[in-house]
């Protein structure tokens, strides 16, 4: 019995460890890479940690300097730029190794070879330059932050009222045509929203809202509602009706009852919800480009800036950016849903 | 069941009540901005203008898309222009289709929030007959830069021009230069063929025991121009299937694939940069701009090329970019010394080689272009665009450019599944296709 | 009187959303099902179902859809419902591996491409790591799977990336779930399998339902991670051809027309399937 109890403790802690390296490790992964430099992308055979410094060999022939820097497979110097013009070396060196140094510094370092002997530099990389380029580059970050900030907000508000107005009405109250209504709320993620997306951007410009993050968050809540209306359909199933009997039987009328009885034993339900609708806002970059291209969200500004092109260390800090609100966000939900059932604290 | 009839009964009702709302709207709606018949002269104005100082101008650009491009501009080029006029620069950097998009807007709206636009050649008779464009005769006579002649067809119109070129671009060779000692007997790069290309591409193969030649194969990307270049060195024209050029590329082509010379992973790339910067591949024939990418990653390892020459010549298709005012700009005289500070032979060599490479199309700056490596790729594309058979991008003859891409696409997919071994029928499809594509 | 208002206060609460979405929903959609009706001429007929029937495509990217859908929601559904059971029990440092469990779901679906592209690329992390370990000698080419490979490799990655949704409506169902119940299991002598297939997944129904087949809405109409690791018509889709018509040829004459009766084909077919998972649930159960 023992011996039992064991092996399917063992298994599950398996499963875990697994699940949770197969989660991690892709993640980690990325993160490094946003922090690589434009050549460390193409190292192979490489380790997933950032490099900080690299080696470089600089040597002055034919009226130029030679620049050669140290690689770990073939374990010595190749050559890669040969210029006389510290300029281009120090755009050279901030581009493709993320070293920053100006003219002066170079000119002053690299001169010494030019007596005939090889000089030796070992350079800092700069490992935040993917994100400094990032902010470069984006004109506006502090505005489509906001912008972001007042869509998902405003998804969440519509989204949650309307969406767990019409939960509560069918888990609750006997209507006509309940498994009907059910069903019409998923036929509306049934269509695909990449075809209806062009006639609703020609119905909110004529409604004025092109442009305005609450247009953005209406047809966010399009999906949003329905998905709402259907988690706390089912939630609020899931609370026995004799909680809510018992306590109108003690005195309190309906409205009561909902906000002290039943809204907190559902809420671990509506939070989950309002993440789904943070995250649609939050996340879509592609209704925001057709609907609000001038005013953009994050999201949007991240995909305009660095979505498509081949600098794959660019799209991963322009990512990373992108993501840490939704993981703070993810943190502190997670709290809220284990504190309300009373946990031990980790 | 009948409730349920009911039910649809009523959605159905409040639908068509709704979609009879909507058709109403529609009717109203205008339509889009006709396309007046003859160039408007701009009446010379005989008061002259209060002085406004003029803060900022924005410049929409459908140029500098790559993150590292932009960056360039705005940290290297754009602050010696503030500094000289002390007029800001807005920079916006939006795909041309987008663009086209917002100067109607702007255009039916009369308020231009565009001062400066950057074109490609192949939309800039689209901007011209819109007239979101306005004339540079008077700029130009205040320039003196010559431009090469080669855009003329696309940036003027009526003995208007509207567009200075600041970029062309072609496509070039590109080779590691641990690919060298597989060249054929005989061979260089600065006089490759085609013929030397395959032979080439195969001898690495058979060296190496792996394919080392990138054509980015991705779809609907650029099988097109790969192939329409090497068609145009065969006599053909552009775009084309089943001609007689074109057939001896596809040839070319298979006999590459039947010999495992091209990396499969091709297919998943729209460029050849990742595989050229990885060193999986060692050869490539592609856009200057990648090219000049891979290029300045490390100067010392790669050599640059013209396009490869067949019996006719070296093709390729070329491209280029153009600078122009809009129509509706309050902020001319700003816009005109943006325009003279882009076109400027200094500004103009540094962005040029500054963002990978493209061939500056004014004669004054490419008497500057120095010895340096990253000069050689301006140098290599100058060479093509001059001695070379250049073809323009075609894509307003066509519904859609894009559905031509598939077309070759599917051309290209099957050589491959194939073997490398040529299918006529297949190609004869093919050209019915392309040729349904065309605009009456 | 009092008692009719109470008979419309349910109605008065559905009906915001109601008009919600006869306001953005039924609008559009019933303009795009009368355009997918509608020939080049203007004159209503099937002509475009037709062509979209007779696509050779079509009835790959129905069967890789379907197909798709299937497996990944029994896949998806299997492994959330095992981490949902396993930090439901609030062991120590079960908090913070829920959170770990639910990062997947914050990255916005751009950075998925970044981050299996970075994965799955020849000098890729995880070619890096097999060779590191001894595993392999040259790297592999990943990307260039094609067919069915393509497909389960699609599954993984998609799997990898919507577990944590699947698993938030698992938990939130356990979670207010009566332990009672279980209990009462145990003190009748019941194994802990016996416990989880007697007493807690039936009286889950309902959550598991829900999951499942917003999952199956869901994966049936997946696309963009196909076209981000492998472009478009390698692997194809039913909605990858909607994106196709609208973002890749969008200047053919039919292409609107095209891609709005393909939406309306995706509608009736997950529809259908829908309606076809909830008549079987249904049939298991009393009254």
């Amino acid at each position: 019995m023992n011996t039992k109890k064991l092996i399917t403790r063992t298994l599950f802690l398996l499963f875990l460890v697994t699940m949770l390296i197969a989660i991690l490790v892709p993640f980690f992964a990325f993160l490094a890479t946003s922090l690589y430099s434009s050549s460390e992308v193409y190292q192979y055979p490489r380790t997933m940690m950032p490099r900080f410094t690299y080696d470089m060999k600089i040597t002055w022939e034919d009226d130029m300097y030679q620049l050669s820097v140290y690689e770990d497979d073939i374990e010595d110097y190749e050559l890669k730029i040969y210029t006389n013009s510290p300029e281009k070396l120090r755009i050279y060196l901030k581009k493709q190794y993320s070293v920053q140094l100006t003219d002066e510094e170079i000119v002053a370092d690299f001169s010494k070879s030019k007596d005939g002997t090889a000089v030796y530099m070992q350079y800092k990389k700069d490992l935040l330059y993917n994100f400094k380029t990032f902010f470069t580059i984006t004109s506006n970050a502090d505005k489509a932050i906001m912008n972001s900030i007042i869509a998902a907000g405003w998804t969440i508000l519509i989204s949650l009222s309307i969406g767990s107005m019409a939960g509560y009405t069918i888990a609750r109250y006997r209507i006509k045509w309940k498994k009907q209504i059910n069903l019409s709320l998923l036929i509306v993620r049934m269509f695909p929203m990449v075809a209806v997306s062009i006639p609703m951007l020609v119905y909110l410009i004529r409604m004025g809202l092109n442009g305005t993050m609450f247009g953005l968050a209406i047809v966010y809540s399009v999906g949003n509602i329905a998905l709402t209306a259907w988690i706390t359909n089912s939630i609020f199933q899931g609370i026995s009706v004799e909680l809510e009997e018992a306590s109108l039987v003690f005195g309190a009328n309906k409205i009561q009852t909902f906000f002290k009885i039943t809204l907190p034993l559902a809420f671990p339900g509506l939070v989950a919800c309002s993440m789904y609708a943070f995250l649609a806002a939050w996340n879509d970059s592609i209704v925001a480009l057709i609907l609000s291209n001038s005013n953009p969200t994050l999201s949007l500004l991240i995909y305009k800036a660095i979505g498509m092109s081949g600098d794959i260390q660019l799209a991963a800090a322009g990512a990373v950016i992108l993501v840490t609100p939704s993981l703070i966000f993810t943190f502190i939900i997670k709290n809220y849903i284990n504190q309300l059932w009373g946990d031990v604290k980790f | 069941m009948k409730k349920l009839l009911i039910l649809t009964l009523v959605v159905l009702m409040i639908a068509a009540v709704a979609f009879t709302g909507c058709q109403k709207e529609e009717a109203e709606k205008t339509e889009a901005p006709k396309v007046t018949e003859a160039p408007t002269e701009k009446a010379e104005d005989p008061t002259p203008e209060p002085e406004v100082k003029i803060d900022s101008i924005t410049v929409t650009s459908g140029l500098w898309s790559q993150p590292l491009e932009q960056q360039f501009i705005r940290e290297e080029v754009l602050p010696e222009f503030e500094a000289a006029t002390g007029v800001t620069v807005n920079l916006e950097v939006v795909s041309g289709n987008d663009i086209l998009d917002m100067l109607e807007a702007q255009k039916a709206s009369g308020e231009w929030a565009t001062d400066v636009v950057m074109t490609h050649s192949g939309d800039m008779p689209k901007y011209i007959g819109f007239e979101y464009v306005t004339p540079l005769n008077d700029l130009l006579a205040d320039m003196d830069i010559t431009i090469l002649e080669a855009f003329n067809g696309s940036t003027s119109e009526g003995g208007n021009t509207y567009y200075i070129p600041i970029s062309a671009d072609v496509y070039l060779t590109i080779a590691n230069n641990k690919a060298l000692p597989y060249l054929p007997a005989g061979a260089d790069m600065e006089t490759l063929t085609w013929e030397q290309y395959k032979e080439w591409a195969i001898a690495m193969a058979v060296g190496e025991g792996t394919p080392r030649v990138a054509f980015p194969a991705e779809p609907v990307t650029a099988v097109v121009y790969q192939m329409g270049g090497i068609g145009l060195s065969y006599g053909a024209g552009f775009p084309e299937i089943n001609t007689d050029g074109l057939k001896s590329a596809w040839g070319l082509v298979g006999e590459m694939m039947a010999a495992d010379a091209i990396l499969e992973a091709s297919f998943n790339y729209g460029n050849p940069i990742d595989m050229m910067k990885s060193e999986e591949a060692w050869l490539s024939f592609y856009h200057m701009v990648p090219v000049g990418e891979v290029y300045s990653s490390a100067p010392a390892k790669f050599t640059i090329g013209p396009a490869p020459a067949g019996p006719v010549g070296n093709g390729t298709i070329a491209g280029a970019w153009g600078i122009g005012i809009t129509a509706g700009t309050e902020k001319k005289s700003a816009a005109d010394d943006f325009v003279k500070f882009i076109t400027s032979e200094k500004i103009l060599y540094k962005i040029s080689a500054g963002t990978g490479g493209f061939i500056p199309p004014v004669e004054e700056v490419i008497e500057v272009l120095g010895n340096e490596p990253t000069d050689e790729v301006i140098k290599k594309g100058l060479g093509t665009l001059n001695a070379g058979i250049p073809h323009g991008v075609p894509g307003s003859n066509y519904q859609d450019w894009g559905a031509v891409k598939t077309v070759y696409d599917e051309v290209f997919q099957k050589l491959w599944d194939d073997d490398g071994v040529v299918d006529v029928a297949f190609l004869d499809t093919q050209q019915a296709k392309l040729e349904a594509l065309l605009l009456p | 009187m009092k008692n009719k208002l109470k008979q419309f206060t349910p109605y008065m609460l559905l009906a915001p959303a109601l008009i919600y979405y006869i306001m953005f929903w039924i609008r559009p959609v019933i303009k795009a099902v009368f355009e997918s009706l509608t020939d080049l001429e203007g004159s209503l007929s099937i002509a475009n179902y037709v062509e979209v029937f007779k696509e050779p495509v079509f009835a790959e990217a129905f069967g890789n859809s379907m197909i798709f859908a299937i497996v990944s929601v029994i896949l998806q559904f299997v492994i959330a419902f095992m981490l949902a059971l396993l930090l439901n029990k609030k062991f120590k440092g079960s908090n913070l591996l829920l959170f770990v469990a639910l990062i997947p779901m914050a990255v916005p679906p751009t950075a998925i491409a970044v981050l299996w592209r970075t994965a799955f690329s020849s000098y890729g992390w995880l070619n890096n790591m097999m060779q590191k370990a001894g595993l392999i000698e040259t790297p592999i080419q990943w990307l260039t799977v094609r067919g069915k490979s393509a497909l389960s490799f699609l599954i993984l990655i998609d799997t990898w990336t919507v577990l944590p949704s699947v698993m938030i409506i698992l938990l939130a169902g356990l979670q207010n779930l009566n332990k009672e119940y279980e209990e009462a299991g145990y003190v009748f002598g019941a194994s802990r399998w016996q416990v989880i297939k007697d007493i807690t997944i039936p009286i889950l129904k309902p959550t598991i339902v829900t999951a499942i087949i917003l999952r199956m809405i869901s994966a049936m109409q997946v696309w963009l991670i196909g076209v981000m690791m492998f472009g478009f018509g390698r692997v194809p889709f039913l909605v990858e051809r909607i994106a196709y018509y609208s973002d890749v040829v969008p200047l053919l004459d039919n292409s609107y027309k095209m891609s709005v009766t393909y939406s309306v084909v995706v509608t009736v077919i997950v529809l259908v399937s829908a309606m076809i998972y909830l008549k079987l649930n249904s049939r298991g159960r009393k009254t």
